[in-house]
Protein backbone atom coordinates (compact mmCIF):
# COMPACT_ATOMS: atom_id res chain seq x y z
CA UNK A 1 0.00 0.00 0.00
CA UNK A 2 1.34 3.54 -0.55
CA UNK A 3 2.10 6.02 1.45
CA UNK A 4 -1.26 8.21 0.45
CA UNK A 5 -3.13 5.50 0.86
CA UNK A 6 -1.73 4.54 4.45
CA UNK A 7 -2.15 8.46 5.52
CA UNK A 8 -5.52 8.25 4.38
CA UNK A 9 -6.29 5.33 6.71
CA UNK A 10 -5.27 7.92 9.73
CA UNK A 11 -7.10 10.64 8.59
CA UNK A 12 -10.34 9.66 10.53
CA UNK A 13 -8.15 9.39 13.81
CA UNK A 14 -6.54 12.34 13.08
CA UNK A 15 -9.67 14.99 13.04
CA UNK A 16 -10.63 13.16 16.01
CA UNK A 17 -7.47 13.99 17.89
CA UNK A 18 -7.59 17.55 15.77
CA UNK A 19 -10.91 17.95 17.40
CA UNK A 20 -10.46 17.19 20.74
CA UNK A 21 -7.00 19.08 21.17
CA UNK A 22 -8.92 22.52 19.43
CA UNK A 23 -12.43 22.11 20.87
CA UNK A 24 -12.74 23.47 17.25
CA UNK A 25 -14.39 21.07 14.14
CA UNK A 26 -13.10 23.67 11.74
CA UNK A 27 -10.17 24.67 12.92
CA UNK A 28 -9.28 20.83 13.83
CA UNK A 29 -10.18 20.35 9.69
CA UNK A 30 -7.58 23.02 9.23
CA UNK A 31 -5.16 20.88 11.23
CA UNK A 32 -5.22 17.74 9.41
CA UNK A 33 -5.31 19.30 6.23
CA UNK A 34 -2.23 20.92 7.32
CA UNK A 35 -0.57 17.95 8.70
CA UNK A 36 -1.56 16.06 5.72
CA UNK A 37 -0.20 18.52 3.35
CA UNK A 38 3.33 18.59 5.72
CA UNK A 39 3.19 14.86 5.63
CA UNK A 40 3.48 14.53 1.73
CA UNK A 41 5.86 17.53 1.84
CA UNK A 42 7.78 15.38 4.26
CA UNK A 43 7.48 12.01 3.09
CA UNK A 44 11.41 11.45 3.25
CA UNK A 45 11.87 11.96 6.11
CA UNK A 46 9.52 9.32 7.48
CA UNK A 47 11.69 6.58 8.35
CA UNK A 48 9.50 2.82 7.68
CA UNK A 49 10.47 0.98 10.00
CA UNK A 50 8.42 3.13 13.09
CA UNK A 51 4.94 4.10 13.04
CA UNK A 52 3.17 6.04 10.66
CA UNK A 53 0.48 7.15 13.17
CA UNK A 54 2.92 8.15 15.38
CA UNK A 55 4.41 10.46 12.72
CA UNK A 56 1.69 11.92 12.02
CA UNK A 57 0.18 12.30 15.20
CA UNK A 58 3.84 14.34 15.72
CA UNK A 59 3.39 16.41 12.92
CA UNK A 60 -0.21 17.49 14.11
CA UNK A 61 0.52 18.06 17.65
CA UNK A 62 3.88 20.32 16.49
CA UNK A 63 1.80 22.16 13.79
CA UNK A 64 -1.14 22.96 17.07
CA UNK A 65 1.36 23.68 19.16
CA UNK A 66 3.00 25.93 16.46
CA UNK A 67 -0.16 27.51 15.51
CA UNK A 68 -0.85 28.17 19.29
CA UNK A 69 2.34 30.40 20.21
CA UNK A 70 1.80 32.58 16.96
CA UNK A 71 -2.26 33.55 17.54
CA UNK A 72 -1.59 36.68 19.35
CA UNK A 73 -2.84 37.55 22.56
CA UNK A 74 -3.15 33.59 23.71
CA UNK A 75 -2.33 33.15 27.12
CA UNK A 76 -2.29 30.47 29.59
CA UNK A 77 -3.98 30.75 32.26
CA UNK A 78 -3.42 28.24 35.08
CA UNK A 79 -6.56 26.40 35.88
CA UNK A 80 -8.06 27.51 38.81
CA UNK A 81 -8.09 31.42 37.12
CA UNK A 82 -10.46 29.73 34.38
CA UNK A 83 -13.62 30.70 35.16
CA UNK A 84 -16.52 28.34 34.33
CA UNK A 85 -17.21 27.78 30.73
CA UNK A 86 -14.81 30.00 29.60
CA UNK A 87 -12.70 29.51 25.91
CA UNK A 88 -14.78 25.81 26.94
CA UNK A 89 -14.27 23.99 23.48
CA UNK A 90 -17.38 21.88 22.72
CA UNK A 91 -17.85 19.39 20.19
CA UNK A 92 -20.04 19.84 17.36
CA UNK A 93 -22.60 17.03 18.57
CA UNK A 94 -23.32 18.31 22.06
CA UNK A 95 -26.22 17.67 22.91
CA UNK A 96 -25.61 15.41 26.20
CA UNK A 97 -24.60 17.66 29.46
CA UNK A 98 -21.99 14.37 29.85
CA UNK A 99 -20.45 15.28 26.46
CA UNK A 100 -20.12 18.99 27.10
CA UNK A 101 -18.85 18.96 30.30
CA UNK A 102 -16.15 16.17 29.81
CA UNK A 103 -15.45 18.24 26.59
CA UNK A 104 -15.28 21.36 28.36
CA UNK A 105 -13.68 19.19 31.61
CA UNK A 106 -11.04 18.52 28.93
CA UNK A 107 -10.07 22.08 27.19
CA UNK A 108 -8.97 22.94 30.86
CA UNK A 109 -6.27 20.92 31.60
CA UNK A 110 -3.37 22.31 30.84
CA UNK A 111 -2.12 21.33 27.25
CA UNK A 112 0.65 18.90 27.78
CA UNK A 113 -1.48 17.52 30.60
CA UNK A 114 -4.55 17.44 28.02
CA UNK A 115 -2.30 15.83 24.85
CA UNK A 116 -1.06 12.75 27.32
CA UNK A 117 -4.97 11.58 28.44
CA UNK A 118 -6.38 12.31 24.84
CA UNK A 119 -3.63 10.04 23.13
CA UNK A 120 -4.60 7.52 25.99
CA UNK A 121 -8.11 7.53 25.53
CA UNK A 122 -9.09 8.17 21.92
CA UNK A 123 -5.98 5.71 20.75
CA UNK A 124 -4.55 3.98 23.30
CA UNK A 125 -1.71 4.73 22.87
CA UNK A 126 1.08 3.45 24.99
CA UNK A 127 3.41 5.47 27.33
CA UNK A 128 6.44 4.77 25.02
CA UNK A 129 5.02 6.03 21.90
CA UNK A 130 3.51 8.95 23.54
CA UNK A 131 7.07 9.78 24.98
CA UNK A 132 8.23 9.54 21.35
CA UNK A 133 5.64 11.95 19.85
CA UNK A 134 6.21 14.26 22.77
CA UNK A 135 9.56 13.93 23.44
CA UNK A 136 9.46 13.89 27.12
CA UNK A 137 10.57 10.71 28.93
CA UNK A 138 8.06 7.97 29.87
CA UNK A 139 8.10 9.10 33.63
CA UNK A 140 6.66 12.55 32.19
CA UNK A 141 3.96 10.82 30.39
CA UNK A 142 2.34 8.70 33.42
CA UNK A 143 2.62 11.54 35.58
CA UNK A 144 1.16 14.11 33.06
CA UNK A 145 -1.20 11.39 32.56
CA UNK A 146 -1.81 11.18 36.68
CA UNK A 147 -2.44 14.43 37.10
CA UNK A 148 -4.87 14.81 33.92
CA UNK A 149 -6.88 12.39 35.84
CA UNK A 150 -6.98 13.63 39.08
CA UNK A 151 -7.98 17.20 37.35
CA UNK A 152 -10.32 15.37 35.27
CA UNK A 153 -11.79 13.50 38.34
CA UNK A 154 -11.68 16.74 40.05
CA UNK A 155 -13.98 18.37 37.30
CA UNK A 156 -16.20 15.70 37.06
CA UNK A 157 -16.49 14.07 39.92
CA UNK A 158 -20.18 12.59 40.45
CA UNK A 159 -21.74 14.67 38.56
CA UNK A 160 -21.32 12.97 35.41
CA UNK A 161 -21.18 9.19 36.52
CA UNK A 162 -23.07 7.87 39.87
CA UNK A 163 -20.83 6.64 42.42
CA UNK A 164 -19.67 3.21 41.31
CA UNK A 165 -20.24 0.63 44.14
CA UNK A 166 -17.22 -1.14 45.05
CA UNK A 167 -16.85 -4.62 43.86
CA UNK A 168 -18.34 -7.84 45.45
CA UNK B 1 -1.18 -11.98 47.60
CA UNK B 2 1.44 -9.35 47.46
CA UNK B 3 1.67 -6.63 49.89
CA UNK B 4 -0.19 -3.39 49.16
CA UNK B 5 2.89 -1.33 49.81
CA UNK B 6 4.00 -3.00 46.42
CA UNK B 7 1.09 -1.00 44.61
CA UNK B 8 1.53 2.47 43.65
CA UNK B 9 -0.26 4.59 41.79
CA UNK B 10 1.33 5.01 38.37
CA UNK B 11 1.29 0.73 38.61
CA UNK B 12 -2.79 1.60 38.45
CA UNK B 13 -2.79 3.96 35.62
CA UNK B 14 -0.82 1.37 33.65
CA UNK B 15 -3.28 -1.00 34.67
CA UNK B 16 -6.15 0.53 33.52
CA UNK B 17 -4.28 1.69 30.26
CA UNK B 18 -3.05 -2.04 29.44
CA UNK B 19 0.49 -1.46 29.85
CA UNK B 20 1.42 -4.58 32.57
CA UNK B 21 2.15 -7.83 31.69
CA UNK B 22 -0.64 -10.30 31.79
CA UNK B 23 1.39 -11.71 35.33
CA UNK B 24 1.23 -7.92 37.02
CA UNK B 25 -2.17 -7.17 35.76
CA UNK B 26 -3.63 -10.28 37.58
CA UNK B 27 -1.71 -10.32 40.15
CA UNK B 28 -2.90 -5.96 40.57
CA UNK B 29 -6.12 -7.37 39.69
CA UNK B 30 -6.35 -9.25 42.66
CA UNK B 31 -4.82 -6.79 44.62
CA UNK B 32 -7.82 -4.11 44.21
CA UNK B 33 -10.53 -6.89 45.48
CA UNK B 34 -9.25 -6.47 48.88
CA UNK B 35 -8.67 -2.59 48.06
CA UNK B 36 -12.02 -1.35 47.52
CA UNK B 37 -10.92 2.79 47.45
CA UNK B 38 -8.43 2.09 45.01
CA UNK B 39 -10.84 -0.41 43.06
CA UNK B 40 -13.25 2.87 42.88
CA UNK B 41 -10.68 5.23 41.80
CA UNK B 42 -9.97 2.79 38.77
CA UNK B 43 -13.50 1.89 38.16
CA UNK B 44 -13.45 5.86 37.49
CA UNK B 45 -10.87 6.30 35.48
CA UNK B 46 -11.76 3.87 32.84
CA UNK B 47 -15.44 5.69 32.96
CA UNK B 48 -13.64 8.60 32.44
CA UNK B 49 -11.59 7.14 29.67
CA UNK B 50 -14.45 5.96 28.13
CA UNK B 51 -16.36 8.83 28.15
CA UNK B 52 -13.56 11.23 27.10
CA UNK B 53 -13.17 8.26 23.68
CA UNK B 54 -17.25 9.23 23.49
CA UNK B 55 -17.50 12.64 23.92
CA UNK B 56 -14.88 13.19 20.77
CA UNK B 57 -16.66 10.34 18.51
CA UNK B 58 -18.68 11.06 15.76
CA UNK B 59 -20.93 8.37 13.95
CA UNK B 60 -19.19 9.55 11.32
CA UNK B 61 -15.85 9.39 11.72
CA UNK B 62 -15.48 7.32 9.34
CA UNK B 63 -16.64 9.36 6.20
CA UNK B 64 -13.20 11.19 5.31
CA UNK B 65 -14.22 14.29 3.44
CA UNK B 66 -13.63 15.02 0.03
CA UNK B 67 -11.01 17.90 0.34
CA UNK B 68 -9.11 15.41 2.31
CA UNK B 69 -9.30 12.88 -0.49
CA UNK B 70 -8.42 15.01 -3.10
CA UNK B 71 -5.68 16.64 -0.97
CA UNK B 72 -4.26 13.33 -0.98
CA UNK B 73 -4.92 12.30 -4.67
CA UNK B 74 -3.03 15.47 -5.68
CA UNK B 75 0.91 15.47 -6.31
CA UNK B 76 2.86 16.46 -3.06
CA UNK B 77 2.36 20.47 -2.79
CA UNK B 78 0.36 20.27 -6.69
CA UNK B 79 -2.24 22.81 -7.19
CA UNK B 80 -5.15 20.92 -8.17
CA UNK B 81 -7.21 23.51 -10.37
CA UNK B 82 -6.24 25.25 -13.38
CA UNK B 83 -2.74 25.12 -14.24
CA UNK B 84 -1.18 27.57 -16.09
CA UNK B 85 2.67 27.99 -16.51
CA UNK B 86 2.38 31.38 -14.75
CA UNK B 87 0.10 29.58 -11.93
CA UNK B 88 2.42 26.74 -11.80
CA UNK B 89 5.74 28.88 -11.11
CA UNK B 90 4.31 30.74 -8.97
CA UNK B 91 3.11 28.15 -6.92
CA UNK B 92 6.68 26.48 -6.84
CA UNK B 93 7.81 29.45 -5.10
CA UNK B 94 4.51 29.50 -2.47
CA UNK B 95 5.78 25.82 -1.81
CA UNK B 96 9.33 26.93 -1.55
CA UNK B 97 8.23 29.79 0.75
CA UNK B 98 6.50 27.37 2.69
CA UNK B 99 9.33 24.82 3.14
CA UNK B 100 11.38 27.67 4.09
CA UNK B 101 9.27 29.00 6.71
CA UNK B 102 8.87 25.75 7.96
CA UNK B 103 12.74 25.25 8.63
CA UNK B 104 13.02 28.81 9.60
CA UNK B 105 10.18 28.77 12.35
CA UNK B 106 7.98 25.55 11.82
CA UNK B 107 4.77 28.39 12.05
CA UNK B 108 1.33 26.81 11.33
CA UNK B 109 -0.85 30.31 9.26
CA UNK B 110 -3.75 27.97 9.60
CA UNK B 111 -4.78 29.70 12.32
CA UNK B 112 -3.84 33.52 11.66
CA UNK B 113 -5.12 32.59 7.82
CA UNK B 114 -8.66 31.62 9.32
CA UNK B 115 -9.05 34.95 11.64
CA UNK B 116 -8.23 37.05 8.43
CA UNK B 117 -11.03 35.25 6.46
CA UNK B 118 -13.49 35.62 9.01
CA UNK B 119 -12.91 39.20 9.07
CA UNK B 120 -13.04 39.50 5.16
CA UNK B 121 -16.32 37.84 4.86
CA UNK B 122 -17.78 40.46 8.54
CA UNK B 123 -16.63 43.24 5.87
CA UNK B 124 -18.43 41.67 2.80
CA UNK B 125 -21.79 41.44 4.62
CA UNK B 126 -21.11 44.92 5.97
CA UNK B 127 -20.15 47.17 3.17
CA UNK B 128 -21.49 45.28 -0.04
CA UNK B 129 -24.97 45.78 0.24
CA UNK B 130 -24.41 49.69 0.71
CA UNK B 131 -26.05 51.37 -1.81
CA UNK B 132 -25.01 54.83 -1.46
CA UNK B 133 -22.10 54.36 0.14
CA UNK B 134 -20.48 50.96 -0.63
CA UNK B 135 -16.68 52.63 -0.56
CA UNK B 136 -15.10 55.77 0.47
CA UNK B 137 -13.06 56.55 -2.16
CA UNK B 138 -14.56 54.88 -5.91
CA UNK B 139 -12.78 53.96 -8.58
CA UNK B 140 -12.59 57.40 -10.56
CA UNK B 141 -10.21 58.29 -8.09
CA UNK B 142 -7.98 54.87 -8.06
CA UNK B 143 -4.59 56.67 -8.33
CA UNK B 144 -5.32 58.28 -4.34
CA UNK B 145 -7.08 55.46 -3.35
CA UNK B 146 -3.87 52.85 -4.44
CA UNK B 147 -1.49 55.20 -2.68
CA UNK B 148 -3.68 56.06 0.49
CA UNK B 149 -4.21 52.47 0.75
CA UNK B 150 -0.43 51.37 0.44
CA UNK B 151 0.37 54.38 2.85
CA UNK B 152 -2.13 53.21 5.90
CA UNK B 153 -1.41 49.30 5.17
CA UNK B 154 2.57 49.84 4.72
CA UNK B 155 2.76 47.79 1.61
CA UNK B 156 2.22 48.52 -1.97
CA UNK B 157 -1.02 47.25 -3.12
CA UNK B 158 -2.06 47.26 -6.78
CA UNK B 159 -5.99 47.31 -7.80
CA UNK B 160 -6.24 43.83 -10.02
CA UNK B 161 -8.22 43.82 -13.29
CA UNK B 162 -10.76 41.53 -12.86
CA UNK B 163 -12.68 42.42 -16.34
CA UNK B 164 -11.56 39.35 -17.59
CA UNK B 165 -13.65 37.58 -15.25
CA UNK B 166 -16.71 40.19 -15.83
CA UNK B 167 -16.09 42.55 -12.69
CA UNK B 168 -15.42 46.24 -12.72
CA UNK B 169 -13.71 47.82 -9.69
CA UNK B 170 -16.02 50.28 -7.55
CA UNK B 171 -13.62 51.38 -5.51
CA UNK B 172 -12.50 50.50 -2.12
CA UNK B 173 -12.30 51.91 1.75
CA UNK B 174 -9.90 51.23 4.72
CA UNK B 175 -11.08 49.19 7.49
CA UNK B 176 -9.31 47.27 10.10
CA UNK B 177 -8.32 43.56 10.53
CA UNK B 178 -7.51 41.84 13.93
CA UNK B 179 -4.74 43.81 14.97
CA UNK B 180 -3.86 46.10 11.67
CA UNK B 181 -5.54 48.09 8.97
CA UNK B 182 -7.13 46.30 6.55
CA UNK B 183 -8.01 47.35 2.80
CA UNK B 184 -11.11 46.47 0.90
CA UNK B 185 -11.30 46.76 -2.44
CA UNK B 186 -14.76 45.81 -4.02
CA UNK B 187 -16.00 45.18 -7.63
CA UNK B 188 -19.22 44.65 -9.15
CA UNK B 189 -20.42 42.09 -12.07
CA UNK B 190 -23.06 43.42 -14.45
CA UNK B 191 -25.91 41.55 -12.79
CA UNK B 192 -24.86 44.16 -9.95
CA UNK B 193 -23.44 41.26 -7.93
CA UNK B 194 -20.21 42.55 -5.34
CA UNK B 195 -17.20 41.06 -5.40
CA UNK B 196 -14.95 42.20 -2.60
CA UNK B 197 -11.32 41.63 -1.79
CA UNK B 198 -9.90 42.23 2.04
CA UNK B 199 -6.09 42.55 2.34
CA UNK B 200 -3.31 42.82 5.15
CA UNK B 201 -0.37 43.51 5.10
CA UNK B 202 1.31 40.48 6.44
CA UNK B 203 4.84 40.28 4.98
CA UNK B 204 5.45 38.39 9.19
CA UNK B 205 3.15 35.82 8.17
CA UNK B 206 4.01 31.80 6.08
CA UNK B 207 2.55 32.21 2.86
CA UNK B 208 -0.30 29.95 2.43
CA UNK B 209 -2.00 27.62 0.23
CA UNK B 210 -5.41 28.70 -0.70
CA UNK B 211 -8.26 27.72 1.06
CA UNK B 212 -12.05 27.84 0.47
CA UNK B 213 -14.47 28.84 3.31
CA UNK B 214 -18.01 28.49 2.40
CA UNK B 215 -20.45 30.74 4.76
CA UNK B 216 -23.90 30.50 3.72
CA UNK B 217 -24.46 32.11 0.38
CA UNK B 218 -21.05 33.51 0.48
CA UNK B 219 -17.82 32.01 -0.57
CA UNK B 220 -14.40 33.35 0.61
CA UNK B 221 -11.13 32.41 -1.17
CA UNK B 222 -7.80 33.29 1.23
CA UNK B 223 -4.00 33.02 0.66
CA UNK B 224 -0.81 34.49 2.17
CA UNK B 225 1.69 35.80 0.18
CA UNK B 226 5.14 37.59 1.17
CA UNK B 227 3.52 41.05 1.34
CA UNK B 228 -0.05 40.46 1.94
CA UNK B 229 -3.15 38.25 3.33
CA UNK B 230 -6.16 37.92 0.86
CA UNK B 231 -9.35 36.69 0.92
CA UNK B 232 -11.96 37.41 -1.67
CA UNK B 233 -15.30 37.01 -0.86
CA UNK B 234 -18.61 37.03 -3.14
CA UNK B 235 -21.78 35.13 -3.61
CA UNK B 236 -20.40 33.12 -6.47
CA UNK B 237 -19.57 29.40 -7.82
CA UNK B 238 -16.85 27.77 -5.87
CA UNK B 239 -14.81 27.44 -9.47
CA UNK B 240 -15.75 31.48 -9.88
CA UNK B 241 -14.03 32.12 -6.88
CA UNK B 242 -10.62 29.98 -7.98
CA UNK B 243 -10.44 31.76 -10.97
CA UNK B 244 -10.92 35.06 -9.15
CA UNK B 245 -8.17 34.45 -6.60
CA UNK B 246 -5.97 32.81 -9.23
CA UNK B 247 -6.20 36.00 -11.43
CA UNK B 248 -5.46 38.07 -8.29
CA UNK B 249 -2.42 36.23 -7.53
CA UNK B 250 -0.90 36.28 -10.64
CA UNK B 251 -1.31 39.98 -11.00
CA UNK B 252 0.26 40.21 -7.29
CA UNK B 253 3.05 37.92 -8.53
CA UNK B 254 3.96 40.02 -11.05
CA UNK B 255 3.72 43.47 -9.86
Amino acid sequence: MDLRSQIAGHIPQLRRFARALTGDPVLADDLVQDCIERALRKWQLYDETRSLRTWLFTILRNLHISGLRRRPGWVAKPLDELSEGEDAARPEQESRTAVADIAAAIARLPRDHREVILLVALEDMSYREIAEMTGVPIGTVMSRLSRARASLRAMLGDIVHPPMKPRP
Amino acid sequence: MIRPDTVDESELHAFVDGELSAARWNEISAWLEDHPREARLVAAWRRDKEAVRDAFSRPDDDVVPARFESRLRAAPGSWRWHAPAAVAAGLAILLTGVLIGWLLGNRSGAEHARALVERALVAHRVYSPEVRHPVEVAASDSGHLVSWLSKRLGKALIIPDLAPQGYSFLGGRLTTAVDRPAALLMFEDAGKNRLTLFLVADGDFDRSEFRIEERGDLIACYWIDDDFGFAVAGAVERDQVMKIAEAIYEQFEKD
